[in-house]
């Protein structure tokens, strides 16, 4: 039974709901890609992605009215997504008991890999906040404030947690340290 | 070697590209809205010792959908489909008169337990009654009833689901993508059929969202108690929920 969205009424109250429906697939079809990435590097799994997208997407959909009105729709998206992100990230911190186990990398031929590999388990060890702040500060490529704005903080807590997160993703990357740095794992 | 910021740029770009997006799932977004807005007070249940247990965790606020032996109390008939219990209208309400708890249409298979469902709601503490007041489906079985085997008959639970869960409690070791985020809640598909021995749930709404299924498994362990039902409610699923929940003045 494919559901129809004209006149249903949602908690009492009567909504035309094809007009939203349209928009909405529109939006998610021009965007979808880009914000399962971001989704990607923020949980560092692909499956815990497409739920953090999800449940991003549906949130918007439900204020998709208010949301195509603001000015920028996607920062809105966006920061619902790493809202959302957070409250995942501190739920599972309760109920994941046991970590997953690391699957250690040698250096071979192709650095790049390697390189891609090492900076995917760097991101996992920042914080959700510092990783949050670099993914949107240097994947995104937003500017402070606006990443300020998406993170509800400060520009001053945004530069602070963009340069520790950066620190980290430093010692880590830097070739020879990253390297000491996998093998003392 | 420094590592520029160019250089994050760089490996972040090419990192993301290494994730291929699914297809959006733009109807089933959809579909999930509708549900998430016309369910919100949504519980599934099978078996009757199970409802019990679903009463107690939730109240009278939910909606049942289940097959023979699941007695079901909901406030949303019009979304619920039984095999043989059709479902009984409530009783009208006097002009003026306070809506009494366990007043709603119910299953006819379920008029005694309904009203041991009262006097367990009065024994239970007021915030479990709120649990299935989001947009989640609980789905509770019965430890002691074959027609539980939902989850696990459906084949679809991942291996370690319930790990994650609940560490320590056995689940079902059965592959498969259909039932799927016990941890986050398990999407059930579009119409799955749910078999379990004579009786056969099917899921009528295009994806429900599941925070935990419980009951007996295949290899005949029962994970969970009615009391460890309600731990785990009052543990994990209020600490998550509450604060939307009693925001939203659901109750």
């Amino acid at each position: 039974m494919q559901p129809s969205f004209v006149g249903r009424t949602l908690w009492g109250v009567g909504v035309a709901d094809e007009q939203v429906a349209e928009e909405f697939a529109g939006y998610v079809a021009s965007q979808f890609a880009t914000l399962y990435r971001t989704a990607c590097l923020l949980t560092g799994d692909q499956r815990a992605a497409d739920d953090l997208v999800q449940a991003a997407l549906l949130k918007a959909l439900v204020n998709w009215r208010r949301i195509r009105d603001a000015d920028a729709p996607d920062a809105y998206v966006r920061t619902i997504m790493v809202n959302e992100h957070r409250r995942q990230f501190r739920r599972r911190l309760r109920l994941v008991l046991v970590r997953e186990p690391r699957v250690e990398t040698i250096a071979d031929p192709t650095e790049r890999v390697d390189d891609l590999d090492r900076l995917r388990r760097a991101l996992a060890e920042l914080s959700g906040r510092q990783r949050a702040a670099v993914v949107l500060r240097f994947y995104e490529d937003l500017s402070e404030a606006e990443v300020a704005r998406i993170l509800q903080c400060s520009v001053g807590t945004v530069k602070s947690q963009t340069s520790r997160a950066l620190a980290h993703l430093r010692r880590v990357m830097s070739t020879t340290e990253g390297r000491a740095h996998d093998l003392h794992r | 070697m420094t590592y520029t910021d160019d250089r994050l740029r760089e490996d972040l770009g090419s990192l993301a590209a290494q994730f291929v997006p699914p297809e959006p799932p733009v109807q089933a977004l959809l579909n999930r809205r509708v549900r998430a807005r016309r369910k919100r007070h949504a519980l599934l249940v099978a078996g009757t010792a199970a409802a019990v247990a679903g009463i107690v965790a939730g109240g009278i606020a939910m909606s049942g959908l289940g097959g023979e032996h699941s007695s079901k109390v909901t406030t949303s008939p019009a979304r619920c489909s039984t095999q043989g219990y059709p479902l009984q209208p409530a009783p009208p309400k006097a002009a003026g008169a306070p809506r009494v708890r366990g007043s709603g249409p119910r299953s006819t298979a379920a008029p005694v337990f309904a009203a041991a469902a009262d006097a367990i709601i009065a024994t239970v503490p007021r915030p479990l009654a709120y649990i299935c007041t989001t947009s989640r489906i609980l789905l509770f079985t019965d430890p002691n009833n074959t027609n539980v085997r939902v989850a696990a008959d459906a084949g679809r639970l991942r291996s370690g689901e319930y790990q994650r869960l609940l560490p320590g409690v056995p689940g079902p070791d059965v592959p498969g993508a259909m039932v799927r985020r016990l941890s986050n809640g398990v999407i059930i598909g579009n119409r799955t059929k749910l078999t379990t021995g004579n009786a056969r749930v099917e899921l009528l709404t295009p994806m429900y969202t599941v925070d935990l299924v419980a009951g007996t498994l295949r290899d005949g362990t029962t994970p969970l108690t009615v009391r460890q039902l309600m731990d785990w409610a009052e543990r994990v699923y209020l600490r998550t929920f509450a604060p939307a929940i009693t925001s939203a003045g659901v109750g």
